[in-house]
């Protein structure tokens, strides 16, 4: 074997910096609408790539990157490549959006089992814009593989993985035979800098682009998210701005502000 | 598939590992699943999975009708293949419709790897949790896209399957009468019932944000670890007029190992409501506001008048906070 045979499970969504004004809901047909954004590479799937490049750069391997959805954007997912993956393969048919977490796992599942064998699979901890946080852990047993939730360190040694699992104050060191499957937190650090000349590379590169008969799944197989009521919250609050002629000036007033703010908290 | 709904609600406990004591999320499961069955008009059964459970059995036993008890030195660290297979046990026994977990790391962990197993319908991180009476399915409510939205999901299936945000129930179970049965679940544990190896635990820096008066938060905008030590001394600065003040972080920051991630609040942090939260260098993105915006009072250093910080915080100061906080400080200390 050369190195290690890496899948990453990478989701796109909505853009999640963009400004809670930019998402709304439609109450009627109950489906979150979002307006003008670019869709993104889920940042924590960003996350489990950078992972994956970093253990291809130590152990040697290949890293392959799987995205399901209904519209993917190839020149969103290219990037991937530009940072160092080796082979992208989308799998993109009608009704693949807002699936629930079991069909998601279950697609995820077949597309796995056609490219054959692998040694390690990433997925990020939780989606940003459903993020229900579910279908890393549901992929690994529908593969029957070990997996070990919410990483932040990953060591290869003797043919086993281990990897530092967060905890509550701290983390527990565990070990698991290959293959495997890691859900990677944002511990883990941020994707490498992409630059503009490697995202121009890579859009030469080939994308593999499958269907759902590709992967051998049936579509009334798979089913959907059951939204039963959507609304926005409301969190907004009056902010009193406190000026001054120099910024020493308005840290002063801050703080006889916030004093006073507090009087009358404590008072009521 | 006919659904029956016909069993009882099982709430899954919490032991701290390092302690054995029975986590608060655990009484916070036993309210909301007390709730629930009431409403569904069901009993109640708790499970208790830990290398000392049975020590917590009586306490649980007021609050329910039935408590399992599975004990095995196997279960003193937390391997998520063996809780789940004690769990298993627990099911098979009791046969629930509803399953409570937390929503903690613990919770996650099984709750996943179960509903793939069952093929039960799984909503995680829960912060509403209501029965419609004519299904009999639960209205399971939890933020999506970060907090911008709240969604409710109904799913058929059974048994229903949740993890409930920790600290949004009080955990104000109701005790009964009665005491509940209290049954002991024998667990064979063989090579194969685990598929990893828990090598040790590694503590870290553990603080808790939850129950601090104050909190001071930076963000991305300090500009790397040190913005940390200029926020250290505006921490010990309101210490002198306030039992608790800790320091908090955005996400970045955490990313970056400018700081411990347990001081990260946020969605996939800690849910913090203080008397005062000070935000200095943060943007206020949903994903953060959804963690502080239940402090009582919010004040936001932030030198982009733009920030949206701004619309979530009661008192603004535009600028650059390296500027800022040594006056904000020393008059601070004046009047505290
Ligand atoms: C699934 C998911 C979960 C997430 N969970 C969390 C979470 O739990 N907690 C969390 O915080 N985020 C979370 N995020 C990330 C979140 O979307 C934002 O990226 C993050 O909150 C931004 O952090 P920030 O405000 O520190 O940084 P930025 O958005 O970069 O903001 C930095 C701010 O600093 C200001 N600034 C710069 N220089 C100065 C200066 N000298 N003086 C004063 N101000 C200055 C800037 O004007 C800017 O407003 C999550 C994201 C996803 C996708």
């Amino acid at each position: 074997m050369t190195g290690l045979r890496i899948i990453v499970c990478a989701k796109q969504v909505p853009d999640p910096e963009a400004p809670a004004s930019a998402v709304d809901v439609d109450p009627e047909k109950r489906r979150v609408t979002v307006k003008g954004l670019m869709p993104v590479i889920n940042p924590l799937d960003e996350v489990a790539l950078e992972a994956a490049l970093q253990i291809k750069e130590k152990y040697g391997g290949k890293v392959t990157v799987l995205s399901v959805g209904e519209r993917l954007s190839e020149n969103v997912l290219r990037k991937v490549l530009a940072a160092g993956a080796d082979e992208l393969i989308l799998v993109q048919d009608e009704g693949l959006d807002d699936l629930d977490p079991y069909s998601t796992a279950l697609l995820l599942f077949k597309a796995i089992e056609k490219l054959g064998t692998f040694d390690l699979i990433l997925t990020g901890r939780e989606s940003a814009d459903w993020g229900s946080g579910q279908v890393g852990l549901m992929l690994a047993e529908l593969l029957g593989i070990p997996a070990i939730n919410w990483v932040k360190r990953i060591e290869v040694v003797n043919g086993a993985i281990r990897a530092a699992k967060v905890v509550h104050g701290g983390y527990d060191l565990v070990e698991a035979p290959l293959p495997a499957l890691l859900t990677v937190t944002n511990e883990f650090g941020e994707l490498r800098y992409v630059s503009i000349m490697a995202l121009k590379r890579a859009r030469d590169k080939p994308v593999d682009a499958w269907t759902l008969s590709d992967v051998d799944v049936d579509p009334s197989t798979l089913r959907k998210m059951e939204v039963a009521e959507l609304f926005k919250p409301r969190f907004e609050r009056m902010c009193t701005i406190i000026t001054g002629k120099t910024p020493e000036e308005v840290g002063e007033r801050l703080a006889v502000k916030l004093v006073e703010e507090l009087h009358s908290l404590r008072g009521r | 598939m006919v659904l029956t709904m016909s069993g009882g609600v099982l709430s899954v406990m919490e032991i701290n590992e390092e302690d054995n004591s029975l986590d608060n999320t655990s009484f916070e499961l036993l309210e909301a699943g007390g709730v629930l069955s009431k409403e569904a008009g069901t009993t109640i059964s708790a499970a208790i999975i830990g290398r000392k459970a049975s020590h917590h059995a009586d306490n649980v036993a007021r609050y329910v009708d039935r408590v399992y008890v599975v004990e095995h030195e196997a279960l003193a660290s937390f391997n998520p293949y063996l809780h789940l297979h004690a769990l298993e046990k627990v099911l098979k026994l009791e046969g629930p419709s509803y399953i409570l977990m937390g929503h903690t790391y613990k919770g996650v962990d099984i709750a996943a790897r179960l509903a793939a197993r069952l093929k039960a319908p799984l909503t995680t991180d829960c912060i509403g949790l209501e029965l419609d009476p004519q299904t009999r399915l639960l209205k399971r409510r939890r933020q999506v896209y970060g907090g911008a939205v709240i969604a409710t999901f109904i799913y058929q299936g059974e048994p229903q399957l949740v993890t409930l945000r920790p600290k949004v129930w009080r955990g104000r179970a109701e005790p009964r009468q009665v005491m509940g049965d209290i049954i002991q679940v024998d667990l064979d544990i063989n090579s194969s019932a685990s598929k990893l190896r828990v090598i040790e635990r590694v503590k870290e820096e553990a603080v808790r944000l939850d129950d601090a008066d104050v909190i001071v938060s930076g963000g991305r905008g300090l500009g790397g670890p040190d913005g940390f030590k200029e926020l250290e001394k505006l921490r010990s600065a309101l210490a002198k007029g306030f039992k608790k003040v800790e320091i908090g972080s955005s996400r970045p920051p955490v990313d970056k190992g400018w700081i411990s991630s347990s001081r990260q609040v946020g969605l996939t942090g800690e849910k913090v409501s203080p008397m005062i939260y000070i935000a200095v260098g943060i943007s206020g993105a949903t994903q953060h506001i959804v963690g502080m915006e239940k402090s009582k009072l919010v004040v936001a250093i932030n030198s982009d008048k733009g920030a949206p910080i701004f619309t979530m915080a009661d008192i603004g100061a535009v600028g650059d906070y390296r500027q800022i906080l040594p006056s904000f400080i020393k008059k601070l200390e004046e009047l505290l």
